[in-house]
């Protein structure tokens, strides 16, 4: 998750995924017909006019690169325009529900998810993924070397690679999930329901209520002209 | 929570007797020991000796988490905590854990400070006080991110979580584990603040010359038993005093590696400027600095895991290795590597096989397991082993390919003081009937001096200073040293 | 005595499958790389992620053995998904809900090596099935085509998912019991 991306004022998180949702299954559904290009701009406007600035710039050259491709794929496959247009009205419907992802993080998600009484437990599994997916990677890194270091980093012995990859690797993520669990349990969380506290709730306001409005009106208006 | 002129006990253990379930063996064996609120009190003992299972005892770990069979009373804060649940032990006892990067779940600083409080139910209002307080109080910004903090502050940031709770008694697990003098020295300090502002703080650790300028009590645990220690510079002699180098020089005159004004650049940030010095074959060289300096990736760079960005490091092993090259499998088996956490190295069945696995036979393996002194480990999977024997054993199956180069990275830590003064023997025997050449990066005074005939002291990716003996001494005793 | 179908998670079992579930995204990384390929080669998504889900979400369930854990680890691995393609999100978790279902099934549970093994060994395939549908369903055509176009393709790619999926499951099994017998992966 890129930080720099996040808006300022971020949307209300469940609005933002619901709003991601709409606009792909709308944007994939309309795809081959010509008022879908319409939408996905009305809706980038309206993204881009709620906050989601720096997301909004930050997928225009990825839709980009991807709708030349895709559409030159289905092009040489199909040799017919209209299914070409269909191509990149789908990468668009798909880049563009991308932007609540990217504007929001992680931790205004999970904590809108524990206002809304989903277990605990899994909001914290969630936060662990998120924020452990960075030093994990680190690990693996780290293993490859030592398996450098110990002459066991060759595919042509294949018993050898696999064990000196995959058994230190797993014995770390036991270490870690060990260390955490207890870390977490000795500073008061319990996986039973217990009464608890929300230090920065994530509220709805008067904006996240018209932006999904907006959406919901493009989107219905989409589907029925 | 002094009355009366009398320190108030925060924690006591009266006749405490425990082993874990399945095991025979009694970790504790009628011990009595308190922990006095206003007090820094620091438990000491060798490894094994039952240091962590009695922070789990004082912090519910055990029976919560982990069963056993104990008999006598534990006491916090005056209560008895049989029966008690973690969530409620953990109102009275903040407990900060060993390793402290792999605690941190949130991507701010604050964020994961006001996790313990709302767990605890703490109104946002009171978190945002609490989080407030820790932060001045560890020397910590609300607004960081987790992810760029250095390793002395993710340790400072999860014991500001723990004080954040507002406990009382506050348990730390070897907290100095992988910081340098500086970060022990900040983290320490704030420490004696809390106990002199009536925490009753208790902490387990092997480094006592770092430690014991600052502590109230020292308690020794040995036998299952703990005894308050009355003297403690006696203590510390026979704990951590420095060990002495006896091996014989080994240094010729023939350079092996040479190093030509290198650098190294990642993500954007100059971990080393501009390094120049030569090693010599048969030759213990230690690398001096501080966290960040850039000692570890030296190391790297010299075992050929990364090239530098800049200048050249030039080997004079052997001509068939080249110049500028990434490490080969023999390679690896003439420049032996052992790196900080030892379990990344261990992958083979039993320790038989994983000593035999880089050595020429079966019969020099048994030699080095010999050597090493880790032959009744020979059928136990390495992986099994403690953190103490897991190092050796790494040790010892890297020095099974005879290599002629041995690049250590931190090879002590978490080592008590007679399992590293054993180490040390081992390393300096094979450097003396072999004539290999070791490079070592430690923190710890306590042996540094027993690996060295030439040090170099890195400050900020240059070498600020080569020398001998003097500059270690020099490095772990004195402030003039530092610019 | 009845054995438990449905037992609770403990925060020790949540924390391992999300810890789990992370770093079989990190090794999942390279599917972005190949995600534009789809259209042109059936399944390639699939292909290049099958051995390293199928091992560690093993070595997940292995350690974890209890009805729900598969679709907890896919919850946590799907996070991603959720935030870039949302119906992918619901796609992974409709495919580990019909595997639970069919474990739960077949085995009552987790208890057994083959019911681990069983799992892993449909849960890859089942994707490249859940692909198919999701394509159907917003009249994909030109991805429909690559199905037919070339049914080699589709078929030799489909029989190696399955046995990338087989080969990972069995490394785990093998791996996981390994460090069991030796008190490492507690139970």
């Amino acid at each position: 998750m890129n930080v720099r991306l996040y808006a300022e004022r971020p949307l209300y998180p469940l609005f933002g995924l619901l709003s991601s949702l709409l606009i792909a299954i709308t944007g994939l559904l309309a795809a081959p017909h010509e008022n879908c290009i319409l939408f996905l701009g009305s809706v980038w406007v309206v993204f881009f006019v709620f906050g989601c600035r720096r997301a909004c710039l930050a997928v225009i050259p990825y839709a980009a690169v991807l709708c030349a491709v895709f559409s030159g794929i289905t092009y040489a496959v199909s040799r017919d325009g209209i299914s070409s247009y269909a191509a990149v009205n789908r990468i668009l419907a798909v880049s563009i529900a991308v932007i609540p992802g990217l504007a929001v993080s992680p931790v205004q998600m999970v904590r809108n998810f524990s206002m809304l009484k989903i277990p605990r437990i899994i909001t914290l599994g969630m936060m662990i993924t998120l924020n452990f997916f960075p030093l994990l990677g680190n690990e693996i890194r780290q293993v490859r070397k030592a398996m450098k270091t110990r002459g066991a980093d060759s595919m042509a012995s294949p018993r050898i690679f696999y064990r000196a990859f995959f058994i230190p690797l797993v014995v770390r993520l036991v270490n870690i999930s060990d260390t955490l669990a207890l870390s977490v349990q000795t500073r008061g969380f319990t996986s039973g329901s217990s009464a608890h506290s929300v230090y920065k709730p994530v509220r709805v306001r008067f904006t996240d209520v018209a932006f999904i409005l907006l959406i919901l009106g493009l989107c219905a208006g989409t589907v029925f002209l | 929570m002094c009355r009366y002129g009398i320190l108030m006990k925060a924690v006591e253990f009266i006749n405490v007797t425990f082993s874990y379930e399945g095991s025979g063996a009694a970790v504790l064996d009628t011990a009595s020991f308190c922990a006095e609120y206003n007090q820094l009190t620091v438990l000491a003992g060798f490894s094994g000796a039952g240091k962590s299972t009695v922070l789990s005892l004082i912090a519910g770990i055990i029976p919560n988490e982990v069963s056993g069979n104990m008999c006598g009373e534990i006491l916090i804060a005056g209560e008895n905590v049989r029966g008690k649940q973690l969530r409620g032990l953990c109102r009275k006892v903040g407990i900060v854990l060993q390793n402290a990067e792999l605690q941190i779940i949130h991507p701010y600083v604050e964020d994961e400070i006001a996790f313990g409080c709302e767990n605890c139910n703490f109104s946002p209002a009171l978190i945002e006080e609490c989080v407030l307080y820790s932060c001045s109080t560890m020397k910590l910004n609300p607004a960081w991110e987790t992810g760029t903090l250095s390793g002395g502050q993710k340790q400072r940031l999860i014991t500001a979580a723990v004080l954040a709770m507002k406990q009382k008694i506050i348990v730390l697990d070897e907290p100095l584990a992988n910081l340098d003098r500086d970060g022990t020295l900040l983290l320490m300090t704030e420490l004696r603040k809390l106990a002199e502002c009536g925490y009753a703080v208790l902490i387990v650790e092997h480094r006592l010359d770092m430690v014991l300028p600052f502590v109230d009590t020292v308690w020794d645990i040995r036998s299952g038993k703990l005894f308050r220690v009355e003297n403690k510079m006696e203590y510390l002699k026979s704990h951590a005093g420095c060990i002495t180098d006896t091996c014989v020089q080994k240094t010729t005159d023939d350079v092996l590696f040479s190093l030509e004004h290198v650098g190294l650049t990642a993500a954007k940030r100059q971990i080393l400027k501009d390094i120049t010095f030569s090693i010599r074959k048969g030759e213990r060289v230690l690398l001096l600095g501080e966290n960040g300096c850039g000692k570890t990736t030296l190391l790297r760079l010299l075992a050929r895991l990364s090239m530098p960005t800049k200048g050249k490091i030039i080997q004079y092993l052997d001509t068939s290795f080249g110049q500028n090259r990434k490490g080969s499998r023999r390679w690896f088996s003439e420049v032996g590597v052992v790196y900080q956490n030892p379990a990344n190295q261990l992958f083979m069945p039993t320790v038989m096989q994983e000593i035999a696995y880089g050595a020429e036979s079966e019969q020099y393996a048994r030699e080095i397991m010999h050597l090493f002194r880790v032959e009744h480990l020979a059928e136990r999977h390495p992986q099994s082993l403690s953190e103490g024997q897991k190092r050796r054993v790494t040790i010892a199956s890297v020095a099974a390919s005879n290599p002629r180069v041995f690049l250590l990275d931190e090879p002590t830590v978490g080592q008590d003081y007679s399992g590293l003064q054993e180490m040390i023997s081992i390393l300096n025997r094979l450097h003396e009937e072999n004539g290999n050449t070791m490079i070592t990066v430690t923190h710890d005074l306590r042996c540094a001096e027993a690996v060295c005939d030439h040090a170099v002291y890195i400050i900020n990716g240059f070498v600020a200073e080569e020398g001998g003996k003097e500059l270690v001494r020099r490095y772990f005793t004195k402030d003039d040293i530092r610019h | 005595m009845k054995t438990q179908i449905f037992e609770s998670f403990k925060v020790t079992d949540v924390v391992f499958l999300a810890v789990i579930s992370a770093v079989t995204l990190c090794t999942s990384a390279v599917m972005p790389l190949v995600v534009s390929l789809q259209p042109v080669v059936f399944g390639i998504a699939n292909l290049v992620t099958s051995l390293q889900i199928s091992f560690f979400f093993t070595v997940g369930l292995v350690k974890v053995r209890k009805t729900g854990a598969l679709f907890i680890m896919s919850l946590f691995m799907g996070l991603f998904q959720l935030l870039m393609a949302p119906i992918m999100f619901f796609s992974t978790l409709s495919v580990s809900l019909v595997v639970e279902l069919l474990i739960l099934i077949m085995f009552r549970g987790y208890k057994k090596n083959c019911a681990v093994f069983t799992a892993m060994v449909l849960y890859n395939p089942l994707g490249l099935v859940s692909n198919v549908l999701y394509n159907l369903l917003f009249g994909r055509e030109t991805a429909l085509a690559v199905l037919t176009r070339a049914p080699v393709v589709t078929v030799c790619m489909t029989v190696a998912v399955a046995a990338l999926s087989v080969t990972g499951a069995l490394l785990g099994i093998k791996i996981s019991g390994e460090l069991e017998k030796s008190g490492v992966l507690k139970k």
